[in-house]
């Protein structure tokens, strides 16, 4: 499964030992506010500039959960015809939008019997990081 | 009350999650090395696929049916079953988790709740969560709650509840006797003596009958499809008696130096199992084979087992010894098919015994294998190997259909449009 792991190097401090370490608290873990169902969450990568209006670039990480259920502006990974897509979920009338930044992305799904949910995006990854850091075990960061 | 739960062609499911094109296709997955069918879709046993089929013999009829062959990916596999396992938990209080795809759940006396409409509840639930589809099958004891999946699996349903003894009654009746838990071949024959069909001729034997023929696990067999409980969910995992780790070759290896690769690979990996349970090995059995369906080469099944001066599951230790042992039953001239190996006389890590003549210290070796568990619990593993392994493993078993590694490898998720 893949997690945020802690990083951090729990090490026996000899010698003098600050006091305030008997108020000790867990360190701050992202993994807390990012992967709320971790059994139940999985990554894509996002693979075109469809969705860069919904501020999903290329190349972004997407975290998905596929224990929600869709509501109307979720933003959903989906599988159709031999594809999947990022889009926003939008049901209309009689047939569902699934919304891109273009029409022309815009996916009109007529029959729901030919649409599966895969799950919601929850978070995306966006690495912020300039070019010339990426060296050395930085190059890790969103890497994929 | 007690559900077991299994996946439904487990690892056709896990390929077609991540492939939902596949749905409604053949498919089928093939053992290590690409031998034989180990997994099946519906429609692969629809077209007369059976279990453990050769690959070369029913190659043609799936290429009739343009099937999708997949390599066992067993990173996937693993992880998927995990995830399966971890949802099932917050179904119930108790959860011994039986093998990669089953598990048994203990329900307790649900007082007041329709056990029919929970059953349904999680398997949607599951369904929703992981994409893969279970059967449930509950009943008052382990073997009743394993033959009422059986029977739900025949009848076609996702939920089969036995909670009186009408409906004990009906599916025993008509539940052939192979299909029992525990009917080996060994009691299948035995019981064909005594002209015993199904699962209620054999509960229609006297308790004395049965524990005479078939000693005490007969007996609490027919305990237990009497809705008399005999066997315990455990959730605490038992240690291992035996660990054993083998492999066949890509392709026929007459070189000692490949062959070793391959045993330091054997070796490495009932290290990792033994710490894994804090346990060490005692005795070690190493063996290689040819290819026995091959009648125009010469046979060869050799085997050695090695008794370690003190038990051990260091990684250094287990392939120095494991080598040395392959050396002394290797010889030039055959076409090995196979090598492995079988760790016995498994002990908890804390109970060596020491050796009045010999010194004994464990903790260099306990240090370097903790750190090459962590080293390649962080980067993957086999990411620090020792040598022996070899780099290019060239005798790797055969893989040629293996699917991405979707959920375990960054460089293998999904990329979407």
């Amino acid at each position: 499964m893949l997690r945020i792991r802690k990083q951090a190097t729990k090490r026996d401090v000899l010698g003098f030992r600050l006091s305030m370490l008997t108020h000790e608290e867990p360190t701050l873990d992202i993994s807390d506010i990012t992967v709320i169902d971790p059994d139940n969450t999985y990554y894509m990568r996002m693979g075109s500039e469809a969705m860069t209006g919904y501020h999903i670039g290329l190349n972004h990480v997407l975290v998905i959960d596929r224990s929600l259920a869709p509501v109307p502006g979720s933003i959903v990974v989906f599988y159709h015809e031999a594809d999947f897509y990022t889009r926003e979920y939008w049901p209309e009338n009689n047939r569902l939008l699934l919304r891109a930044d273009s029409f022309k992305e815009t996916l009109i799904i007529e029959d729901l019997q030919h649409w599966v949910c895969w799950g919601v995006v929850t978070l995306t990854l966006n690495p912020v990081i300039h070019p010339s850091q990426r060296i050395g075990r930085y190059s890790r960061v969103c890497a994929c | 009350m007690f559900a077991h739960v299994d996946i439904n062609n487990c690892y056709v499911s896990c390929e077609t999650l991540f492939q939902p094109h596949l749905k409604g296709r053949v498919v089928v997955v093939l053992s290590n090395n690409d031998g034989c069918v180990i997994a099946r879709s519906n429609e692969a046993k629809a077209i007369g696929i059976k279990m453990a089929d050769a690959e070369f013999i029913v190659r043609k009829n799936l290429a009739e049916h343009q099937a999708a062959i997949f390599s066992s990916n067993y990173a996937l596999y693993a992880d998927m079953s995990a995830r399966m396992m971890n949802n099932l938990a917050r179904y119930t209080y108790m959860l011994m988790v039986y093998s990669i795809d089953e598990a048994f759940m203990a329900l307790g006396n649900m007082a007041g709740i329709d056990l029919e409409t929970y059953a349904s509840m999680v398997s949607r639930n599951v369904m929703r969560d992981t994409g893969l589809s279970i059967t449930l099958g509950i009943g008052p004891t382990l073997s009743l709650a394993k033959l009422a999946n059986k029977a739900a699996k025949k009848h076609g349903r996702a939920v089969l509840v036995l909670d009186t003894k009408e409906k004990i009654d009906t599916e025993t009746r008509t539940f052939p006797i192979e299909d029992v838990w525990g009917v080996g071949q060994a009691y299948y024959q035995k019981l064909q003596e005594f002209q015993i069909q199904t699962a209620e001729d054999f509960r229609q034997l006297a308790p004395d009958f049965v524990r005479q023929h078939m000693t005490v696990q007969g007996w609490r067999l027919h305990q237990e499809l009497w809705g008399i409980p005999c066997n315990v969910i455990k959730d605490v995992a038992e240690r291992s008696k035996g660990i054993e780790s083998s492999q066949s070759f890509n392709t026929y290896q007459t070189e000692l130096e490949k062959i070793e690769e391959a045993t330091a690979m054997h070796a490495a990996t009932i290290a990792v199992k033994l710490r894994q349970q804090n346990s060490m090995a005692m005795l070690l059995t190493i063996y290689l084979r040819t290819n026995k369906h091959n009648v125009k080469h010469d046979q060869h099944y050799p085997s050695i087992t090695v008794k370690v001066p003190f038990a051990t599951n260091s990684t250094q230790e287990l392939t120095k010894i494991c080598i040395q042992a392959l050396r002394a039953i290797w010889q030039p001239g055959y076409n090995y098919l196979k090598t492995g190996i079988r760790a016995t006389g498994i002990i908890p890590a804390g109970e060596v015994q020491f050796n009045l003549f010999k010194d004994y210290d464990n903790t260099k070796q306990q240090k370097l294998s903790g750190i090459i568990d962590d080293i390649n619990a962080r980067y993957g593993r086999g990411a620090l190997r020792i040598a022996a392994e070899g780099y290019e493993k060239s005798w790797a078993m055969k893989q040629e259909f293996l699917s991405k590694q979707y959920t375990t490898n960054w460089n293998d998720i999904i990329v979407t449009k």
